[in-house]
């Protein structure tokens, strides 16, 4: 069980390369820009309104591209455009919106990624933050001028001036030598805020608002910057050339039994022999105990660094260019080993073999190829590593009541990895949810778009485990409240005078957790708004202690943007106190965000 | 309407006939409960209410309280779901307005406080420390008579030695005591996957299945400080507040824990070894003071494969002729065991007899209703089990007509004394042909379970036959204390001649009592012999014996096989084509495997081979050599 989970983990890892380093555009000075309007410029920090339309504020120095534009005038004139020009591009960056702004990320100047201020927005639309927008034409009668937008999966667009992050991989055209398009431009995949919202999306042409209207092997990147206030920060990019790596007279052989060694394979004849394109374990026509033995060319487009992972059920061992690129190994269906070899451009010798001898494996054998320019590509049929029917997804949602749901839940502390064991979520019908652990008395999770995934836990034995469906902002697995010594005594953990008491559910199914703690009786409520763009949390205690504080956040920033409206982290979320009177202050490096307890304090998460 | 559900009714209550041993369902029918589409009763726990409602508690956190459950006027049962969201439950009981079920790391008391039929508090009894490992699971509680609550928790495994369960955390492969407010007492140690438990009499009933440390299942009755066998949880021994002393040193200081590594310093899983006799777990008893032995063993394959609840028929014969014994599920071989327990010499021991097969997924929780039939709450999710259906409820009920049983099997000072329901044809019960007595026991090891060992047949010499015909005594030559009897009696009919529904019984004889010895017998037949069919078999099954490889050079037929496949239990986790708790035989036949290879599989299995499935299988050697070996020539006919 623990091994499926495992194999699952690795597959879904194996696109994302971390190889080759991408390249960051300069964001010191407009040079990497063409000319532009006055309405772009280089800043050094950035907050906006979340109440205020198009209200934002910038301080003075370097690192962020912002777009100051008054809502209402339009013109393509006002958009931002680089001077770098990409095909098939993996780009990365965070933005900002401001309330009630939109942009968007054209692709080669031609395909827009939209963005929206879509924060707390039920049913995303392809007009909404990640909607790959709609194409237009005018000879159509009114109202179905537009077509093909794609609404992302899930809405997971955050409040106004925090940093959201988009990662789209985009596939570029292809033509024939004529000139004539052969396949269409390609969204292999955008993630917002940390959530899948599309997956191998063909574009069938330029999108409303293009540069130019027609399609092209290169072109530049280009911010819309006439529909309010916008900026962009690390704006990092990887570009690849449209070459690959092929076969050139690849033979195989297959050979029948029980092997250890590629010695012991060699001293029997082949069975079978012939000629294949890409590598295919199924040439063995067998499942077990055999052997594919495959000797050709391989045809390197420049030389340079290459990347190879080869995933494979049993043993393989492959020499490229005479070099051992992988020596005798054995991988469990799924898994993957990798290598960097240095090649010179031109046909280079490819020699591999595949064995199995292990009746419980399943046969799979798979090996991507990638460098600095080239686009991890498969040199092997796509069934090859198919290996098994994938599990059915068990996905849990909120109806009109919360959903309440004990599983273990695993976080990452800094570099480590921790399972929460006495996790408790919450799941709302505002599409907002949280994780309170039960052991530290901690609101430690929360997130926006669909709710658990529980596939971990319910299929099979299962490992008791659920995950979040959606964008996850971790607000720290610490207590919420401590007895210090003095103000600036440091936080720590609960001592032997806490002890859990449950939760209780009001009418509406929202629970209120109770724990006692230095002699306290402590309840604990964090409710959803309506519309779904913040929590508010309250806490009332009863009993007296001297020295209770509550510690809101603890980040390496907090700055109070105005009456008990603080910005957390690095415009991560915003703290609004309620009932209480806050301080910043500083431990250990960090700042934290204190205030005094009385009987009752109340603050909103706003994100 | 009310027509057309009562048809729909019966439909489903003849659907599950088919599965079912037929002789069985003349005295006892299992009543498959119907359940809304959508509603996934993997149940974890089962109890009644005061109101008459039957609740129960499922593996995927929910709590359904069923109104109408019994369906007598013919209408549909009401599902209501109580609460939901809980961690894993294995366990629930109703104490004074409240459910309390154990959760993987919490003891939860459920209440409705608004009433509105749904749980409003979830109150922490008490907080358990846990690992988050995916084997530590949380059972009970089970309600004791001082209104406390005993759970008890799974162990987890090793992470280099997969094998080898460990305690990670306090309370982990141990009985948890907690009083109504939450505070908690170690109890007893030394389990590994308890979960099998009851409350009989005021007592604490715990069982286990074969696993590491576990030749087989077994029930017994556990007192505090009590060790059950498994190392793992003397890790807490040293705590202030462990009432059982016992170290993990001290215990590894009479039995080697096959700890060693192999010439790359990787640890090597221990497998049985056939050569050494290793321990008997009561040999362990005189080195080990607070080792308690199991009650009654369950023989594992035979009797069960992974014991689950243990109740008591207190129905004053609503539920038939078995008032005061116990009720054994088993949620692999998705069955009821029958238990007749006596006490010698102060502790516990008894016979279990089979009882009921066919139900549709794995028994793991039974409850009694209030009109004496038994509610049996199943899952099978990741465990696998004899019974096909994933999960649900169902209803066993007694017909009124008493299956002619050995009714209890009693230790005496010189042998046994059957009890049988009706009584017998006498003529056949004076029949010493119709007594086949063997025993035989368990090693106690690290490995993961154990073959049968130290077989022995036994000779009935003499029999005495009560006047009223229900009674049978045997005197018994040969008896050993702490053995497994088995008594085979499927000859005896009764006094119309039926033969027994169940002619096999297995009695674990911890103590033979005093008393008085049996006179006036009749004596058996100078030249009969005693059958020791078994060990024909191993005689035949030299590697070298012509007429054996004879045998095996046609592959014989499942009609053929099927006898072997049942006496070595084979067939209590395969099947030929379809997966149970192992793979299928058609799946084996797959992997190509020659037909030694698949004997030496048989001795020595290779469940690493099988990651995708959750129960190991033990080693076989038992399995005479040219029975495996016909056994193995099937299985590869199967490709």
């Amino acid at each position: 069980m623990t091994q499926n989970i495992i194999k699952k983990i690795i597959f879904c890892s194996l696109w994302a390369s971390t190889t080759y380093a991408q390249q960051m555009l300069p964001l010191n000075d407009l040079s990497a820009f063409r000319p532009i309007k006055e309405n772009w410029s280089i800043v050094g920090g950035i907050t906006a309104s979340i109440n205020q339309t198009n209200m934002t504020t910038t301080e003075a120095g370097t690192g962020i591209l912002s777009c100051k534009h008054e809502i209402g005038k339009y013109g393509i004139e006002k958009d931002i455009v680089t001077i770098m020009e990409h095909g098939d591009l993996d780009l990365d960056l965070d933005f900002i919106m401001a309330k009630g702004s939109n942009s968007g990320i054209y692709l080669q100047g031609r395909y827009e990624i939209q963005l929206n201020d879509s924060w707390g927005k039920k049913n995303p639309k392809f007009g909404d933050s990640g909607g790959i927008y709609e194409r237009w034409d005018e000879s159509k009668p009114e109202g179905s001028k537009g077509y093909q937008g794609i609404a992302p999966r899930l809405n997971v667009a955050k409040a106004p001036g925090l940093w959201q992050n988009i990662k789209i991989s985009f596939q570029a055209p292809r033509f024939d030598a004529a000139g004539k398009k052969i396949s269409n431009a390609k969204i292999l995949s955008i993630i917002l805020n940390g959530v899948l919202i599309h997956e191998n999306v063909e574009l069938t042409g330029p999108t409303r608002g293009t540069m130019i209207d027609n399609e092209v092997l290169q072109g530049p990147l280009r911010f819309q910057g006439d529909h309010g206030n916008v900026a962009f920060r690390n704006i990092k990019y990887k570009s690849f050339n449209q070459k690959s790596l092929t076969f050139k007279d690849l033979k195989f052989g297959v050979y029948k039994g029980n092997f250890r060694t590629v010695a012991d394979i060699e001293k029997i004849k082949p069975e079978t022999s012939g000629n294949v394109a890409l590598l295919n374990w199924n040439v063995s026509n067998a499942e077990n105990e055999f052997a594919v033995k495959y000797v050709g060319k391989i045809n390197v487009p420049d030389a340079g660094k290459y990347t190879f992972t080869a995933v494979h059920g049993g043993n393989t061992q492959l020499k490229i260019n005479g070099v051992d690129a992988f020596k005798n190994g054995w991988l469990n269906s799924g898994e993957s080993r990798q290598t960097m070899i240095e090649l010179p451009a031109g046909d280079v010798d490819f020699e591999m073999y595949y064995w199995k001898a292990d009746g419980w494996l399943a046969p799979a054998l798979g090996l991507y190829a990638e460098s600095a320019t080239i686009r991890k590509q498969a040199l092997h049929y796509a069934n090859s590593t198919l290996v098994a029917n994938p599990t059915s997804p068990i996905m849990l949602s909120p109806t009109t009541e919360p959903v309440i749901f004990r599983s273990f839940m695993d976080i990452r502390e800094g570099q480590k990895g921790k399972r929460v064991v006495h996790a408790v979520s919450v799941g709302n019908k505002e599409n907002i949810h949280y994780t309170y652990d039960l052991d530290n008395a901690a609101l430690f999770q929360i997130w926006k778009g669909g709710f658990l995934n529980t596939t971990p836990m319910w299929n099979d034995r299962g490992d008791g485990s659920s995950k979040p469906l959606g964008s996850l902002t971790a607000l720290g697995d610490a207590p919420l409240l401590n007895v210090l010594g003095s103000a600036t005594a440091a936080w720590s953990e609960l001592d032997a005078t806490y002890r859990p008491r449950g939760y209780e559910l009001d009418e509406a199914g929202h629970p209120t957790f109770k724990y006692d703690y230095a002699g306290l009786n402590v309840s604990d409520k964090s409710i959803p708004s309506e519309d779904g763009k913040m929590f508010r949390r309250e806490i009332v205690v009863k009993g007296s202690s001297a020295n209770l504080y509550a510690r809101l956040a603890v980040a390496q920033n907090i700055t109070k943007l105005s009456d008990g409206m603080y910005i957390i982290g690095e415009n991560s979320y915003y703290i609004k106190v309620i009932e209480g009177t806050p301080s910043i202050r500083e431990s250990a490096g960090m700042k934290e965000l204190v205030l005094p307890v009385g009987e009752k304090i109340t603050y909103s998460i706003i994100w | 309407m009310k027509n057309v559900i009562k048809i729909f009714i019966s439909l489903l209550t003849f659907s599950s006939v088919f599965a079912q041993n037929t002789a069985e369902n003349e005295y006892y029918r299992i009543i498959t409960l119907p359940v809304p589409e959508g509603v996934l009763l993997e149940v974890g726990g089962i109890t009644t209410m005061p109101s008459g409602d039957v609740a129960l508690a499922t593996r995927r956190g929910d709590i359904w309280i069923i109104n109408n459950a019994y369906m007598n006027t013919g209408t549909a049962p009401y599902y209501r779901k109580f609460a939901s969201g809980l961690h894993e439950i294995l366990g629930l009981v109703y104490k004074n307005g409240s459910f309390y079920c154990a959760q993987r790391g919490e003891l939860t008391k459920l209440t409705d406080k608004n009433g509105d039929g749904r749980a409003d508090s979830y109150e922490t009894v008490a907080n358990l420390p846990i690992s988050g490992h995916y084997h530590e699971y949380t059972y009970g509680p089970k309600l004791m008579p001082d209104g406390s609550m005993i759970i008890t928790g799974n162990v987890a495994f090793g992470d280099e030695e997969w094998w080898r369960g460990e305690s990670r955390r306090p309370g982990r492969g141990w009985a948890m005591k907690i009083s109504e407010d939450g505070k908690v007492e170690p109890y007893a140690t030394g389990m590994r996957s308890p979960c099998g438990i009851g409350a009989i009499d005021g007592e604490f009933w715990y069982g286990d299945n074969q696993g590491d440390w576990m030749g087989s299942g077994f029930i017994a009755q556990v007192n505090k400080g009590d060790f059950m066998g498994h190392p793992a949880g003397l890790r807490w021994t040293s705590e202030p507040n462990s009432p059982v002393k016992l170290t993990t040193e001290q215990l590894y200081a009479k039995i080697d824990p096959r700890k060693t590594r192999d010439a790359n310093g990787y640890y090597i899983k221990p497998e049985n070894i056939e050569t050494e006799r290793g321990k008997y777990l009561f040999e362990m008893k005189k080195d080990v003071p607070e080792l308690k032995l199991p009650a009654v063993w369950l023989p594992h394959g035979v009797v069960g494969i992974s014991t689950s609840e243990i109740i008591k028929d207190a129905t004053n014969g609503a539920f038939g002729p078995f008032t005061g014994q116990l009720f054994v599920g088993d949620q692999g071989k998705s069955n009821l065991t029958r238990v007749f327990i006596e006490k010698i010499n102060g502790e516990y021991q008894g016979a279990a007899f089979p009882f009921k097969d066919g139900f549709q997924s794995g028994t793991l929780r039974m409850v009694f209703g209030n009109d004496g039939s038994m509610f049996v709450g199943e899952t099978n999710r990741g465990w696998g089990s004899a019974g096909t259906t994933t999960a649900g409820i169902e209803r066993l009920v007694w017909t009124g007509k008493i299956p002619f049983e050995m009714k209890t099997m009693k230790a005496t000072p010189d042998g046994f004394e059957v009890e049988f329901t009706k009584p017998v044809n006498k003529a056949t019960a004076a029949d010493f042909k119709n007594y086949q007595i063997r025993s035989f026991i368990y090693k106690y090891q690290a490995v993961y379970g154990s073959p049968t060992v130290d077989e022995k047949f036994l000779t009935v010499k003499g029999l005495k036959i009560s006047d009223d015909g229900l009674k049978v005594r045997l005197l018994v030559d040969g008896l050993r204390e702490h053995y497994i009897h088995e008594l085979k009696a499927n000859g005896v009919k009764d006094v119309d001649g039926k033969t027994l529904l169940h002619g096999l019984a297995f009695y674990t004889l911890n103590n033979i009592p005093t008393g008085e010895k049996i006179s006036s017998y009749s004596p058996r037949p100078a030249n009969l012999k005693v059958n020791t069919t078994a060990k024909a078999a191993v005689k035949l099954s030299t590697p070298d014996d012509v007429k054996a490889k004879k045998v095996i050079a046609k592959a014989p037929t499942f009609e053929e096989v099927k006898p072997l496949l049942q006496k070595h239990t084979c067939l209590a986790c395969h099947q030929s084509d379809k997966r149970m708790v192992g793979p299928a035989y058609k799946d084996v036949a797959k992997r190509n495997y020659s037909n030694e290879k698949i004997v030496e599989l048989i001795y020595k299995p290779q469940p690493k081979n099988w990651p995708e499935y959750a129960t190991e299988m033990a080693p076989m050697p038992q399995v005479p050599r040219a029975d495996a070996l016909k056994i193995a020539t099937w299985i590869n006919s199967l490709k």
